[in-house]
């Protein structure tokens, strides 16, 4: 099993669409579940992709403005994104994982103490945990 | 309380100054401010049992307690020093990267943060210094005034102590001066071959204190000594 991933995916399919599905990924050397899981990212991000791409920039920067003050967390989690190559106008939850944690407490640690800063740590991990390697 | 806080600081006064005051702290290069504050502030943490935060605008952490400890101070947790200097090197920026606002802002959001270690009973906060701040703030005289009266009246809320760094001469008049509770001047004084250095209370808003300086003595950190005859 996946780390982070959940089992309860029972799904009816039509036994028409399921042979296609089954051929599909004979064909393409995937499993049923990669193909599923690229067709549902696919999908989720040609309608939906604004929204996630923001929520997740805002997610982490409100996370932080317990600690910072909203201008200075936005310049953090921007400068991060930068560090990773990763534009943060399109950053999204999966891009959050250890390393990416790891750097925001690199550049809050001039600022916070031990104990604020594993909080921090923490509450990204409990949070992002999924998108977490 | 705050005239307990360092040995022989209460010979100054004849009765116990406000706790929730905005004090300066003012003086030349070299008039141990930051240590003075910092001793201040750390004395006050312990005798009240609280916390305290230390906002460095320009000064290293490292090499802030480096000075601390080459003058028998030691560093305590429960005043917790935010180096801002180091943060904004870290990002590989300058100072232009925030609006004024966003610099006052950040002072106030600190002294709400969640610190753990400090705790949430924070009695005392520090800038070092007013000089750094208003250098981050590019606005014209009279609306620098404004914003200082807002800074110190929205301090002065938070009840707390609050000793504000300042470099300069305290005989040089400053609109500041009007501004703030209390201001502490730190000198050195040539009397003949000898070289002292002093501590005055200028002003003190809400009781009695002596006007005349007195000898700062750095022994193992710091104390007040007498009355300082420069006759």
């Amino acid at each position: 099993m996946v780390k982070g991933s959940i089992r309860r995916t029972t799904v009816d399919f039509d036994a028409d669409l399921f042979k296609r599905l089954k051929e599909y990924a004979i064909r393409h050397d995937k499993t049923m579940r990669e193909v599923i899981t690229e067709a549902v990212i696919e999908k989720l991000a040609r309608e939906g992709v604004e929204d996630v791409k923001a929520e997740a920039f805002d997610d982490v920067v409100e996370t932080l403005e317990r600690y910072i003050s909203r201008s200075i967390a936005e310049r953090v989690v921007e400068r991060v994104c930068q560090d990773l190559g990763k534009d943060h106008t399109s950053l999204k939850y999966e891009d959050i994982d250890s390393d990416f944690a790891r750097r925001i407490e690199k550049y809050l640690e001039p600022l916070l103490t031990k104990k604020a800063l594993q909080k921090v740590k923490n509450e990204i991990s409990r949070k992002y945990g999924g998108g977490m390697r | 309380m705050i005239n307990q806080t360092l040995p022989g600081f209460g010979a100054m006064f004849d009765s116990s100054p406000p706790l929730e005051s905005v004090v300066l702290i003012i003086g030349r290069a070299g008039t141990l401010k930051s240590s003075f504050a910092y001793a201040v502030a750390m004395n006050l943490c312990k005798m009240m049992n609280s916390g305290g935060l230390y906002l460095s605008l320009e000064q290293n952490r490292n090499m802030f307690i480096r000075n601390l400890k080459s003058i028998g101070i030691m560093p305590s947790n429960r005043l917790h020093i935010i180096d801002f200097s180091t943060f904004m090197d870290s990002l590989g920026t300058n100072s232009h990267y925030f609006t004024h606002d966003e610099y006052v802002d950040f002072v106030f959001r600190a002294l709400s943060m969640e610190l753990p270690d400090v705790g949430t009973n924070l009695r005392c906060f520090i800038l070092d210094s007013l000089n750094a701040l208003q250098s981050l703030m590019d606005v014209s005289e009279a609306e620098l005034r404004r914003k200082m009266n807002d800074f110190f009246f929205r301090l002065r809320k938070k009840g707390i102590l609050s000793l504000i760094i300042m470099e300069g001469d305290a005989d040089v008049e400053r609109d500041e001066y009007y501004l703030v509770d209390g201001i502490i001047e730190l000198g050195i004084m040539h009397i003949g071959t000898d070289i002292k250095r002093y501590v005055r209370i200028r002003k003190m808003r809400g009781c009695k204190h002596t006007l005349y300086p007195h000898i700062l003595e750095v022994d193992g950190g710091i104390r007040v000594g007498g009355e300082l005859i420069y006759e």
